[in-house]
């Protein structure tokens, strides 16, 4: 029996008065499960990763991250909890003055680890996502499929826990979203959790995993 | 002959991974603008330290200077020292607008830099280190100009200005303050470092806390 990974308790979340996102909300995510996040646009789905992630605070009720209280976590200690976790944006984020190599580096750069220790891992992860060509190439030379294996090498380089993925495949062709979810799919056996949102259903159809559906400003859970 | 290959293979083996993993680059980006204006303007306030300063030193130790009235040296010494003070509030003004301008130029960096998990710390330290190296190369540039500036141009000046009577008093006053130049050549990139590393902490340190 896997451990519980998340847990959301009565969360509650509104932007402003006239605006409710979320409207107590419970929900238990375990280790190694794969979870997609569907809704309409302005459904809350990056509302609802953003809260999982540790960037947003909810409004009332409880996020607990591995049992650690996200609400009650002092903000200057939130990037430990950040470690922890892996997020893939749709616009990919890559730093533009940095190479292929030093983005995916990025984040054990950020841990102070040195270089000798990461170099060998950071480039047989290139290897991975299949960017052993690129790796002295800046984000700007590199295609939309590119630079979102790049994103995904970058958010899986320091073993998170969870991985976050916003809409991986928003930008990329079809051929190249059938990759980036097989890549999903190889990190999730290894035993890391996966939450992406999307409203691809193509991408949906090709993976058995359970669906957070947001509406209504609830969410509705179907099983895989 | 095995022993032999391993070596080859090992050297082979770091060579292709110094091919694959470059040096990296700095992560806060630093070549734009701003960081080369403020370069500019520190050098020449450095160099203006340096000329005020040194010809301060060379003053005082004159027999003149010290016959003036005590009221006349407290006034001299007043203005140089509030002239220099100045000078250094010009640049940690200069230091905090560079480092407001920073942490605009580079938000979408230091927003990634903490979703990826840097610490508040981190970046910090990034942004204080490339005002330090700003402030270094700025110090040093402008101290050495106004030390060669001094050197090469201040003898004429005072023998010009009719304060010596011959060659040979130049000589022995030029080497009297040379020590205090040299002083004076260390002291105003370590004050210049200083001002610019505390200035940008402080700075980006309200910052980041106001705004992530």
């Amino acid at each position: 029996m896997a451990d519980t990974l998340l847990s959301l308790e009565n969360v509650y979340h509104r932007y402003s008065i006239s605006r409710d996102i979320f409207n107590d909300i419970s929900l238990n995510i375990k280790e190694g499960d794969f979870y997609f996040i569907t809704g309409s646009s302005g459904a809350g789905k990056t509302t609802f990763l953003k809260l999982l992630s540790s960037s947003l605070r909810p409004t009332s009720g409880s996020v607990l991250f591995s049992g650690v209280n996200l609400n009650t976590i002092p903000q200057n200690k939130i990037y430990l909890i950040k470690r922890k976790i892996g997020f893939v944006f749709q616009d990919f984020r890559l730093l533009p003055h940095l190479t292929t190599y030093e983005n995916v580096a990025l984040p054990l750069k950020v841990q102070n680890k040195k270089e000798k220790n990461y170099k060998k891992d950071v480039v047989e992860l290139l290897n991975w996502v299949n960017l052993e060509h690129c790796t002295h190439s800046y984000p700007n030379y590199l295609s939309g499929g590119e630079q979102q294996r790049a994103a995904i090498a970058r958010a899986v380089i320091s073993t998170p826990k969870l991985i976050l993925a916003d809409e991986p495949t928003g930008n990329v062709d079809y051929e190249n979203s059938k990759k980036i979810l097989s890549l999903f799919s190889e990190m999730n056996k290894l035993g890391t959790t996966i939450i992406i949102a999307t409203h691809d259903e193509s991408l949906i159809s090709h993976k058995r995993a359970s669906i957070i559906n947001i509406e209504n400003n609830g969410i509705r859970i179907r099983s895989k | 002959m095995n022993i032999i290959n391993k070596v080859i293979n090992k050297s082979e083996a770091k060579r292709v991974m110094k091919q694959l993993a470059p040096r990296p680059s700095s992560i806060i980006s630093s070549t734009n603008f701003h960081s080369k204006y403020l370069f500019i303007v520190i050098s020449l306030l450095s160099y203006l330290i340096t000329i005020l300063l040194t010809s301060f030193v060379i003053l005082i130790g004159q027999p003149e200077f010290s016959a003036l009235s005590i009221g006349m040296i407290q006034t001299s010494l007043i203005s140089w020292v509030t002239l220099i003070f100045i000078i250094f509030i010009i640049i940690s003004y200069i230091i905090i607008y560079g480092t407001h301008t920073s942490i605009i130029y580079n938000r979408n960096t230091i927003n990634i830099l903490i979703q990826l998990g840097a610490s508040n710390n981190f970046v910090i330290s990034k942004i204080v280190y490339s005002f330090t190296k700003i402030g270094l190369t700025a110090g040093l540039t402008g101290s050495f100009a106004g030390l060669i500036t001094i050197i090469f141009i201040n003898p004429f000046l005072l023998q010009i200005s009719g304060l010596f009577n011959n060659i040979s008093d130049l000589v022995v006053v030029s080497s009297n303050s040379v020590y205090a130049q040299y002083y004076i050549f260390i002291l105003i990139p370590l004050f210049i470092i200083a001002v610019c590393s505390i200035s940008s902490y402080v700075t980006v340190k309200r910052l980041v806390k106001k705004y992530y």
